[in-house]
């Protein structure tokens, strides 16, 4: 009895010591055995790239221009993005300034990426999908940038209500980018 | 007289196969311990980043150079003052374009290294076209500045400023995406 006594302590022993290190495992964050494409350093760099795009094509026009770009009779009559496929939704850069600036930045660079637009409706928000090139990874980096537009700017049939039809503000929107390495 | 019976604890037919049970025993222990000592420190590769500090300058120096050195705008990073980009990347900085024309508020751009805090580190400091080149190191953008707002009569200038010749080994890199004049580049700092 004694004698196997002495194995199954160390059996007992070794599966201690084994499952501290399975805790410590699960406990942290991002291990070895993460499912991961990037690192911190890449996902840091994505997001500024992503942030400065934003930035730049809010500073130059082309996001506002890309927002309103909208084809009221298009998607048998529910309105879509102006040239996007029957879905409704881009299934990459739209095609103006700001979907060049987003296939040059992110496509060429094997960076998948979904653009949603945001816009207050009622009480709450609601989305309108622009570019769907799938569901992000779970090391996606996001960046958002908000656009106000004015009565004048807003086409007939537009996505998003007029959320103060006395003044000259019609609404202000948010577009969010999601970047994701494929 | 009460007689104890021999201690046959000790040895005999009834302690089987001890020593090599425990043989086995500590086998399996002495097994997992150093398998435990060789797996925890590969734990922490991920946060280690391999190459040291250069990560943090890179990262540091293209945020200082697009939100605050050369930006038209702490409000607006990533949109750059074209007064600054001359400046800069003129002929190894011209502090009196800088001190003149651009909105920042800087001390010293002849020396690169003090301007992005270096610390004696090798960098080089590219803006070009917004799309990937064939190339692993983009040619930097020439601008012929001629035509603009800003009076500016010398050559055209390459966007593009490094402090050092040598060889690149092992470079960080940080990139950002500016515009200047409304039009959209990236601007990628490496460091070595």
């Amino acid at each position: 009895m004694r004698a196997q006594a002495h194995t199954v302590e160390a059996f007992a022993a070794a599966v201690l010591v084994v499952s501290g290190l399975v805790f410590a495992t699960q406990v942290a964050a991002v291990t070895p055995l993460s499912a991961s494409t990037s690192n911190q350093h890449i996902e840091n760099q994505q997001q500024a790239t992503v942030e400065g795009l934003l930035a730049t094509s809010a500073e130059n026009g082309d996001l506002r221009a890309a927002v309103v770009d909208w084809n009221a009779s298009a998607d048998g009559g529910d309105g879509a993005f102006t040239g996007a496929p029957d879905s409704g939704i881009y299934a990459t850069g739209p095609s103006n300034d700001f979907g060049a600036a987003l296939n040059d930045t992110l496509s060429s660079r094997e960076v998948a990426f979904n653009v949603v637009v945001r816009y207050p409706e009622g009480d709450g928000t609601d989305t309108e999908p622009m570019v769907r090139m799938g569901e992000p990874s779970d090391n996606a980096v996001s960046a958002t940038r908000t656009v106000a537009l004015f009565d004048d700017e807003a086409p007939g049939g537009f996505y998003a209500p007029d959320t103060d039809p006395d003044s000259e503000l019609y609404a202000v929107v948010e577009v969010e980018v999601i970047a994701w390495r494929k | 007289m009460i007689g104890r019976k021999p201690d046959r604890a000790a040895s005999g037919p009834d302690r089987g196969q001890t020593t090599l049970d425990f043989a086995v025993a500590m086998g399996i222990f002495l097994t997992t311990v150093l398998f435990v000592l060789a797996y925890a420190p590969t734990m922490f590769d991920p946060f280690a980043g391999g190459t040291g500090t250069k990560l943090v300058v890179a990262d540091r120096a293209a945020t200082t150079l697009s939100a605050d050195v050369l930006a038209a705008s702490t409000a607006q990073p990533g949109v750059l003052s074209k007064a600054c980009v001359v400046g800069f990347f003129e002929d190894g900085g011209d502090q009196g374009r800088i001190d003149s024309e651009c909105p920042a508020e800087i001390n010293d751009v002849t020396d690169l290294d003090e301007t992005l805090s270096l610390d004696g580190r090798n960098a080089n400091v590219t803006v070009h076209k917004l799309e990937r080149g064939s190339t692993s190191t983009p040619d930097p953008l020439t601008f012929d500045w001629n035509d603009g707002d800003i009076d500016w009569s010398g050559d055209s200038i390459e966007l593009a400023r490094q402090n050092s010749g040598s060889i690149e080994t092992d470079v960080a890199v940080a990139t950002r995406t500016v515009s200047i004049e409304g039009e959209q580049y990236r601007l990628t700092v490496r460091v070595w």
